[in-house]
């Protein structure tokens, strides 16, 4: 718990001089260093240890400078990924916490796919959130916001925001509850 | 058996609406065209004002060329949403009506995303009819007809042709009965 403590309070004073050094830069993306200090502060927050993300498979495709993330997973630090309809099988809450882990790992494939390096992203351009669900549930926003504020939070406004669409599903591979796909330009 | 009627005349007025347009499209402007549907709609002072987004995310993104918007759901001239699951009871011209309204919330995102003038328009690669319909409801190729002679009628027959698919969800955020996402770029 104390470990924890210290990990989140470095990520975060490192976060918080790169930010004071980002917000001086003339062309509004963010440098390397404070991406990386950002995203380390959301991987810890979510109990990846040391906040470093588990070695995992590419999964997207690259058209010119045009990133195409697979349907990503909400991978959680203990390997396990989230099962079932919303909301007779899991809550809002676990849906919104899947939507931060498979945003989370889809910023780790966004930076396998920019060559290890996430200051190479140019744009977030266009994130789909989806999730198993049933008829009568609607309430999708909570866990899309979880998403699309991380993106802000780790990117800044300029490479971060983005346009969005969220559906429903009634069935999905493995049973899996929320997935989500990004279009997501290099510079 | 009234039911069918209704649908075949139905589809049978878009076809003529649409052979009315292929003759008349190049005598008029796309403001024009844009005006008459807005009229028709019930839209007294032209294209409306954007309604505010639900989170933090932007209602379109442009890079380079390439135009991104939100997925667009149905605004009422009274400054409402048409919300609501889809059954085998909805009537045909209630989905058609909120489709309709679809593009013209899809076609304001676009406009106002290069510079407020869809003659900066160069083009759609794309569109995204999306409706919570059941698997039976037997008027979705209709909706989706529908949409694709309206944003024909606006644009023309040129500048209007695009690719199409229809996603259907179990539900849409906010319960949104139907929503549009049109893929398009600048001149």
């Amino acid at each position: 718990m104390k470990a924890k403590f210290i990990q989140i309070s470095i990520a975060l004073i490192v976060f918080a001089i790169t930010s004071f050094n980002a917000n001086a830069q003339s062309d509004g993306f963010r440098d390397k260093e404070t991406i990386d200090a950002a995203f380390m502060a959301e991987l810890i927050n979510l109990g990846f240890e040391n906040g470093e993300y588990p070695d995992v498979e590419p999964g997207f495709t690259i058209t010119e400078n045009l990133i195409r993330t697979e349907p990503t997973s909400a991978l959680a630090p203990d390997g396990s990924i989230l099962q079932g309809h919303v909301p007779t099988d899991v809550t809002t809450e676990d849906v919104v916490h899947a939507s931060a882990l498979a945003c989370a790992a889809s910023i780790n494939q966004l930076k396998m796919a920019a060559g290890g390096d996430l200051s190479n992203i140019r744009k977030i351009a266009n994130i789909r959130y989806k999730t198993l669900t049933v008829k009568k549930y609607f309430d999708y926003i909570p866990a899309s916001n979880s998403c699309s504020t991380m993106m802000l939070r780790v990117f800044g406004d300029t490479a971060g925001s983005h346009t969005r669409h969220a559906e429903g599903q009634a069935t999905t591979a493995g049973n899996q509850t929320f997935q989500i796909e990004m279009l997501v330009y290099l510079k | 058996m009234m039911k069918k009627l209704f649908a075949i005349s139905l589809l049978f007025l878009a076809a003529c609406s649409e052979q009315t347009t292929m003759e008349t499209v190049t005598e008029t402007t796309i403001d024009d065209r844009l005006n008459i549907e807005l009229e028709r709609l019930g839209f007294k002072d032209g294209m409306p004002e954007l309604p505010p987004v639900f989170g933090p995310y932007e209602p379109s993104v442009v890079v380079d060329k390439e135009i991104y918007i939100t997925a667009s759901a149905a605004y009422t001239p009274e400054g409402t949403w048409i919300t609501g699951t889809i059954t085998n009871d909805t009537p045909a011209e209630h989905m058609l009506y909120a489709a309709e309204l679809t593009v013209i919330q899809a076609l304001n995102r676009i406009r106002l995303a290069i510079g407020g003038d869809l003659n900066n328009l160069g083009g759609l690669h794309n569109v995204v009819v999306m409706t919570t319909a059941p698997d039976d409801y037997p008027h979705v190729e209709m909706v989706a007809e529908a949409t694709s002679a309206m944003i024909i009628r606006i644009l023309g027959p040129e500048l209007g042709k695009h690719e199409r698919s229809i996603l259907r969800s179990v539900s849409l955020p906010v319960n949104m009965t139907h929503e549009t996402e049109i893929r398009a770029y600048t001149k």
